[in-house]
C-alpha cells in the first residue's frame, strides 16, 4: 500500500506495508543511512528519529504509526541551528570515537533539550539511558551536555 | 501470507476482531522483538495483525471523583508526565525503559503481553485495578488479579481489545518503589517492589505491597496486609511473602537474590513506614 | 602543527551529522544478501542436509565450493565452511545468498540438518590431562621455586568469565569478483590478515585479492581475526555467483556466534618469608573454544606479565588453553591480560589484607624498577615510574581521606597494571615486519600509507598529528584514507595497542626522511620498515628475554558504594595515573582511558554472560547488559611523562591498557565495602548475596 507522511520537511509516499519498521524505510527507501540499527530491539538508541517531535526508537515503529505524520532524521535535524550547537559541543568535547551511536546520540540529547528543563545530572542521565555508546565511556558526551545546556539556557534567558 | 489492518475506529476494530484471530499492534515494542528478522526484511507473522494505536478512542488519561482512567494506547511517557496522574503511577512510569521506547511503549501492551518483567502489574497489583474489555458483543469490566493468568497468560478473549485500565483513588500518606535490574537504567526488572499505605493517627490503616518480576505474575497477599494492618507484626508479614514466592534462577539473576532482596526491601519499606 | 597542540577529531564532523558510510550504508549494483546456515549442536557430524529444490535467484554455498576450506589465522584448523563435523553451536554449514531477503529467509525455514550428537565438552575441568584437548602449554621459571626457603604460604583460585566486545556496528563485509580479482569490503582491523586469509582459502595469486576497510563502528579486537572467516566464505561466494554478496550479522547472531573473551581461571601460590614474598606460582588456564584461532597468542600474553608490576624473586608459570565446544573465543582489548591481571591484583589485595598492609603501601615494596629482572629473565631497559604514579594517585584521589571512610558499605580498591606495547617478544620483527610509507604528491599534500585503520580509537588523528608535526605542516595537508591493499603496505594489523607507538614511530622516522625533500617537484615516496631495537632479546621457545618492546603502566583506584539493602553496585569514581610515555593527541588520550574504563567497569560489575551446553545465554542487548550512561563512574584522569626512546615523541601503548585495571580495582573496592572475599568476575548483587549468606 502507499502510506503518506513528513519526511524532514516534505511530505513524502512510499509504497510498502503496515508492519514495515519505519528504521528501514527512512534508510533502503530514502537514502538516509544517518540512522543505525544497532541492535534491533530499542535498547541501544542508534535509530532514533523524532516522530512527531519525539524521540522514537525507529526500530521498534511500524509504518502503520508512521501514516500522516511527521518524521525528522539526523539529515533533516542536522539543517537546523540548534544542530550546530549540538555538533560543536560534541567536537569540543571530543566525545565521538567510532560514531556509530553518535547520530542516535544527537538526536536524544535534542530530546532532552526539548524538555525545556534545566539540564541537570539527573535529567541528562536519565535523557541518555537509552543510548549506549561503547566507545567514549560517556564522560566527554556527558560533559558536551553540560555545557550545552549551560549554552542553550542563556540563549532562553 | 499475513494480512495487516488498520481500522478508522474502535467500531470498526472490534468488527475486524470479531471475525478472526489477529495480533493487536499497539505500540508494536514487544511484538516487533518477538518477530524479529533480518534487517531490512519485513516482520512476518504467523497470523493477520490489526494495528491501533493511531485510534484516538483509544488515547487519554482521564479521572472522575473516584477513578483514574488510562486508555490503552496511551504511552508510558504520558502517564509518567500527566499533571493528572499521582507520583505514585507517574515515578514508576518514567522509570520503564527508557526515554525513546516509553514514548511508544503502550500502558496496554505491558498489562496484555503479561511478561513476568512487566514493571506495571505490581503497580495494578496494588492499587486493585480494573480492567475493561471490549468486543462488539459489551464490555467486560474485571480486577486485574483476574485478567492475569499467569506468564504471558490473560483472560482477553480474541473478540475483545483491552480498553482501558481504571485505578481506583485512593488518599495514600505516600508510596515506595524500587526496581531493580543489572544495570541502573533501561533494563528489565529482575525484581521490583511496590508499595503504597496510609496513616491515621500515626497507625497504619491500609498498605498495600506488591512483589514483581519474581513470580510469574505479581505477588500480593491482602490477608497478610490486613493481619499487619491489625498486628504490626514485620516477621509474620514477611514470612507470608516467602512462602508465596516461587523465583527461578535464570539468565537475569537468581531464585535466592530475588526472594531475599525482596523481603529486604519490603522489610526495610515497612520498618520506615512504622517509623515515619 | 606542534605535538602538543590541541586539536579536534579529524573524522568528528561526518561522524555526527551521520553522513559517514559505514558498509552497511553502502550501494553496491547487484548486490546480493547472505546469510549464514549454522550449526544447531556443539558437537556431531553432519548425516545429511535436506535441501528444498533451489529456486531461481538462491544460491548454496558451502564446503563443495570451496577451494582449500582452511580459514588461515595462526593456524588453518578452522573451517571455512563445517564440512562433515561441527565444533560449536552456531559453526557455519553454508551461505544461503539471494537477491531477495525475503526469498532467502523462506529457503532457509525449510532447511533441515541431520546430525548425529555426540557429547560436547563444555568446561575446562574436563579438558585437564588431556593432551587432545589442550591447545598449547607453556611452563617458564625465574629463580628456583623449589628450593625456596619460606615460612607461610597463601593460595587462591580467581576465575572470570566471558566478555562481548559489542561494537556497536555488527560485523559486516560485502564481497565482489570481477576480472579475476576478489575484494572485501567493511567493517575490520586487519586488512591484511584477511587477504593472506584469502589468499589461502582461494589459491588465487596476491595480485587477485584487494581488501579495502570501510569506517568501522568499534571492533575492540572483535574485527580483529573473526572477519577473516566471514571475508573467505564471501569470496567464495562471490566467485561462484560473480556478483557482489553482503554479509552484516543481526545483532543476536553477532552476539551469539562470534568471538568472546577467553574465559579463565588461574591459580596463585605465594610463599611469604617473614611476611615478605620469595616466590610466586601460577597456573592460568583458558577456555580456547572450538579452534585455534589467537588462543595461543592470548595466552602467552596472559602468561608472561603475570608478576604484572612487581619484581619476583622466584617464578614459576604454567599456561594452557584448553579446546572445547564452548563459543569461539579470541581477541578483545586486554588479550589475555583482563584475565590474569585481575587475579594477581585481587590477590595482592588479598595478601595486603593477609598481612594487615595498606594495599598500595604493601605493592610499593615490590614494584619493579629499571635493571631489575623480569619474570621472563629480560631486563627492563627503561625508566619505570611506579612509584611517582603511586604518589600521584595517593594526592589525587585523597587516598588516606576515602580509605578511612569507614561506612560500612563504602570501598576503595586498588589495581597497578602493566601492558606490554606491540607484538609480544620480537613478534613486531620476525612475523609482522611492518613497513609504512609516507607520499607527498605535486600539490603539496602528504598521504599515509598504512595498513593500519581507524576504527574509532583515534589513530586518524593521531597519526596525522604525528606526521604533521614532524613535518611541521598544517595538519590539513595529510591525507589518511582507509587503507585498501592496493594502495598500502602492510604496516600490521589494528591491534596490541601497537598502532600510535610502532606504526607512529614508523611514520615518525618517515616523516623526517622526508622533510628535507618536501620542497621537490612532483611526487615523493619515502619507506620506513620495522628494525627490532638491540637492547631487546627473545627466546621464543623457552618465553625468555624481553617479553615487549616497552611498557605502559598504569595505577587505579575504584571507589564503590554498596546498597546495604539490595547489594546494588555503584561505582562512584575512578581515579587513573597512566604511564604512556607521552599522549599524542591528549583527547584522544583521555577518550581511551574512558572507554577502557567502561569496558572494565562492564567486565567487572555488568557484563554477566554464561554459556550453558555451548549456548550463550545473554543474547541481546537487554540481556547483556554494558554501561550506560547512569552506570558510569566519574573519572579522574592524570598522566605523566616517560618518553619511549623509540616511540614518536615518546609514546607508548595506550588503547588496552586503560581496561585492564579497573577490574580488580573494582572487586577488591566491594571486598573492602562488604569484607567478602571475591575470586571471580563479573562482581553481581548475586554473587555478594551467595557470599553473606555463605
Amino acid at each position: 500500500m502507499i502510506i503518506g507522511f513528513e519526511l524532514n520537511g516534505e511530505q513524502v509516499t512510499v509504497e510498502t506495508t503496515l508492519s514495515m519498521r519505519l528504521l528501514d524505510i527512512v534508510r533502503n527507501d530514502f537514502g538516509l543511512t544517518g540512522t543505525k540499527e544497532g541492535c534491533s530491539e530499542g535498547e541501544c538508541g542508534a535509530c532514533i528519529v523524532f516522530l512527531d517531535g519525539k524521540v522514537v526508537n525507529s526500530c521498534m515503529v511500524p509504518m502503520s504509526n508512521v501514516v500522516g505524520r511527521s518524521v525528522v532524521t539526523i539529515e533533516g535535524f542536522s539543517e537546523t541551528e540548534r544542530y550546530k550547537q549540538i555538533e560543536a559541543a560534541f567536537r569540543n568535547a571530543g566525545a565521538v570515537q567510532c560514531g556509530f551511536c553518535i547520530p542516535g546520540m544527537i538526536m536524544a540529547v535534542e530530546g532532552i533539550l526539548r524538555l525545556n528543563k534545566p539540564l541537570t545530572d539527573e535529567v541528562i542521565k536519565e535523557g541518555l539511558s537509552g543510548n549506549i555508546c561503547r566507545c567514549t565511556g560517556y564522560q566527554s558526551i556527558y560533559e558536551a551536555v553540560r555545557h550545552l545546556g549551560e549554552e542553550v539556557w542563556q540563549d532562553v534567558q | 501470507m499475513f494480512n495487516s489492518l488498520r481500522p478508522n475506529s474502535l467500531g470498526e476494530l472490534l468488527e475486524i476482531i470479531d471475525n478472526g484471530d489477529y495480533y493487536i499492534f499497539a505500540g508494536g515494542t514487544d511484538l516487533f522483538i518477538r518477530k524479529r528478522q533480518w534487517q531490512g526484511a519485513e516482520r512476518k507473522f504467523d497470523k493477520d495483525v490489526v494495528f491501533i494505536s493511531h485510534l484516538e478512542e483509544l488515547r487519554g488519561i482521564f479521572e472522575d471523583r473516584n477513578y483514574y482512567r488510562l486508555k490503552t494506547c496511551v504511552t508510558q511517557d504520558e502517564v509518567a508526565n500527566s499533571d493528572l496522574l499521582p507520583d505514585y503511577l507517574r515515578i514508576p512510569y518514567g522509570l520503564m525503559g527508557n526515554p525513546a521506547i516509553r514514548n511508544t511503549a503502550t500502558v496496554g501492551g505491558n498489562i496484555v503481553n503479561a511478561a513476568m518483567v512487566a514493571d506495571s502489574l505490581p503497580l495494578f497489583y496494588a492499587l486493585d485495578a480494573v480492567i475493561v474489555l471490549k468486543s462488539i458483543q459489551g464490555d467486560r469490566i474485571l480486577s486485574i488479579r483476574d485478567f492475569i493468568l499467569g506468564r504471558y497468560k490473560t483472560d482477553r478473549y480474541e473478540n475483545e481489545i483491552m480498553y482501558e485500565v481504571i485505578i481506583p483513588k485512593e488518599d495514600f500518606t505516600g508510596y515506595r518503589y524500587k526496581k531493580i535490574g543489572s544495570r541502573k537504567s533501561s533494563i528489565l526488572s529482575k525484581l521490583s517492589v511496590f508499595m503504597v499505605y496510609r496513616k491515621a493517627h500515626g497507625k497504619i490503616v491500609d498498605i498495600r505491597v506488591s512483589v514483581g518480576a519474581v513470580n510469574d505474575v505479581p505477588i500480593r497477599s491482602e490477608e497478610a496486609e490486613k493481619e499487619f494492618i491489625k498486628d504490626n507484626n514485620l516477621d509474620k508479614f514477611l514470612l507470608t511473602i516467602r512462602e508465596m514466592m516461587e523465583g527461578e534462577d535464570d539468565r537475569r539473576s537468581t531464585k535466592l537474590y530475588r526472594e531475599e532482596i525482596g523481603l529486604r526491601i519490603i522489610k526495610n519499606f515497612l520498618e520506615e513506614v512504622m517509623e515515619e | 602543527m606542534k605535538i602538543r597542540d590541541r586539536i579536534c577529531r579529524v573524522d568528528s564532523v561526518e561522524k555526527i551529522n551521520g553522513k559517514v558510510r559505514y558498509i552497511e550504508d553502502i550501494d553496491f549494483e547487484n548486490l546480493h544478501f547472505a546469510r549464514t546456515l549454522r550449526s544447531g549442536i556443539a558437537k556431531g557430524e553432519i548425516l545429511s542436509i535436506d535441501y528444498p529444490e533451489i529456486p531461481d535467484g538462491i544460491w548454496v554455498v558451502d564446503a563443495s565450493d570451496t577451494p582449500v576450506n582452511e580459514v588461515l589465522m595462526i593456524k588453518g584448523d578452522m573451517p571455512v565452511f563445517a564440512d562433515k563435523t561441527v565444533n560449536y553451536i552456531g559453526e557455519p554449514i553454508a551461505l544461503i545468498v539471494g537477491k531477495d531477503k525475503q526469498q532467502v529467509i523462506e529457503f532457509m525455514n525449510g532447511i533441515v540438518v541431520n546430525y548425529r550428537k555426540d557429547e560436547g565438552i563444555f568446561h575446562i575441568d574436563e579438558c585437564r590431562g588431556h593432551e587432545d584437548m589442550t591447545y598449547s602449554s607453556y611452563e617458564y621459571q625465574k629463580g628456583d621455586i623449589g628450593e625456596l626457603d619460606y615460612d607461610d604460604t597463601f593460595e587462591k583460585v580467581y576465575s572470570t568469565g566471558y566478555q562481548e566486545q559489542l561494537y556497536m556496528e555488527k560485523q559486516g563485509l560485502v564481497g565482489e569478483y570481477s576480472d579475476n580479482i576478489v575484494t572485501i569490503h567493511g567493517s575490520m582491523q586487519c586488512p591484511y590478515y584477511i587477504k593472506n586469509a584469502l589468499i589461502h582459502c582461494t589459491e588465487l595469486p596476491g595480485d587477485n585479492i584487494r581488501v579495502i576497510q570501510n569506517t568501522t563502528g568499534g571492533a575492540f579486537g572483535g574485527k580483529e581475526e573473526y572477519p577473516s572467516l566471514m571475508a573467505c566464505q564471501l569470496a567464495v561466494a562471490a566467485m561462484k555467483i560473480k556478483a557482489p554478496v553482503e554479509l552484516i550479522f543481526d545483532r543476536r547472531e553477532d552476539i551469539l556466534y562470534t568471538t568472546k573473551r577467553h574465559p579463565s581461571q588461574t591459580r596463585i601460590k605465594t610463599y611469604l618469608k617473614e611476611r615478605r614474598i620469595v616466590g610466586m606460582a601460577f597456573t592460568y588456564e583458558l577456555d580456547g573454544g572450538p579452534y585455534w584461532g589467537l588462543t595461543d597468542v592470548v595466552l602467552q600474553r596472559g602468561i608472561l606479565t603475570l608478576t604484572g608490576c612487581y619484581n619476583i624473586e622466584n617464578v614459576k608459570v604454567e599456561g594452557k588453553a584448553y579446546k572445547t565446544n564452548n563459543i569461539f573465543t579470541g581477541a578483545f582489548r586486554g588479550f589475555g591480560a583482563p584475565q590474569s591481571m585481575f587475579a594477581l591484583e585481587q590477590h595482592m589485595n588479598q595478601l595486603a589484607r593477609y598481612l594487615n598492609k595498606d594495599p598500595i603501601e604493601f605493592r610499593r615494596q615490590y614494584f619493579v624498577k629499571k635493571g631489575d629482572i623480569s619474570a621472563t629473565s629480560g631486563v627492563f631497559n627503561e625508566t619505570i615510574m611506579l612509584q611517582e604514579m603511586a604518589d600521584k594517585l595517593e594526592k589525587m584521589s585523597d587516598y588516606e581521606e576515602i580509605k578511612n571512610k569507614k561506612d560500612y558499605y563504602h570501598g576503595v580498591g586498588v589495581a597497578f597494571i602493566p601492558h606490554g606495547g606491540g607484538f609480544t617478544g620480537d613478534g613486531e620483527a620476525s612475523h609482522i615486519k611492518a613497513v609504512v610509507n609516507l607520499k607527498k604528491d605535486e600539490s603539496g599534500s602528504v598521504h599515509i600509507l598504512v595498513s593500519s585503520v581507524e576504527m574509532g580509537q583515534g589513530a586518524k588523528t593521531v597519526l596525522a598529528k604525528i606526521v604533521a608535526s614532524a613535518l611541521d605542516i598544517g595538519i590539513d595537508r595529510i591525507v589518511y584514507d582507509d587503507p585498501d591493499t592496493f594502495k598500502v603496505p602492510d604496516s600490521g594489523p589494528t591491534v596490541a595497542s601497537r598502532t600510535t607507538m610502532v606504526v607512529g614511530g614508523l611514520l615518525y622516522k618517515a616523516a623526517r626522511k622526508l622533510k628535507p625533500l618536501m620542497s621537490q617537484k612532483g611526487e615523493v615516496l619515502v619507506t620506513e620498515t620495522f628494525k627490532q631495537p638491540d637492547n631487546i632479546k627473545w627466546d621464543q621457545t623457552q618465553l625468555r628475554g624481553n617479553a615487549y618492546l616497552s611498557y605502559s603502566w598504569a595505577a587505579v583506584i575504584a571507589e564503590v558504594e554498596v546498597d546495604p539493602i539490595t547489594f546494588e553496585i555503584k561505582c562512584t569514581n575512578i581515579h587513573g595515573v597512566y604511564d604512556v610515555g607521552l599522549p599524542i593527541d591528549e583527547d584522544t588520550f583521555i577518550g581511551q582511558v574512558h572507554g577502557g574504563v567502561a569496558q572494565g567497569v562492564g567486565y567487572g560489575m555488568l557484563e554477566v554472560m554464561e554459556s550453558i551446553d555451548g549456548l550463550i545465554q545473554q543474547n541481546s542487548f537487554s540481556s547483556y547488559s554494558v554501561p550506560t550512561m547512569a552506570d558510569m563512574p566519574r573519572m579522574y584522569t592524570d598522566w605523566i611523562y616517560n618518553p619511549y626512546k623509540e616511540g614518536p615523541y615518546g609514546a607508548k601503548a595506550a588503547g588496552e591498557l586503560t581496561l585492564v585495571g579497573v577490574a580488580p580495582a573494582i572487586a577488591s573496592a566491594v571486598q573492602d565495602a562488604i569484607g567478602i572475599e571475591i575470586n571471580d568476575l563479573p562482581v553481581t548483587s548475586e554473587k555478594i548475596l551467595a557470599e553473606v549468606l555463605r
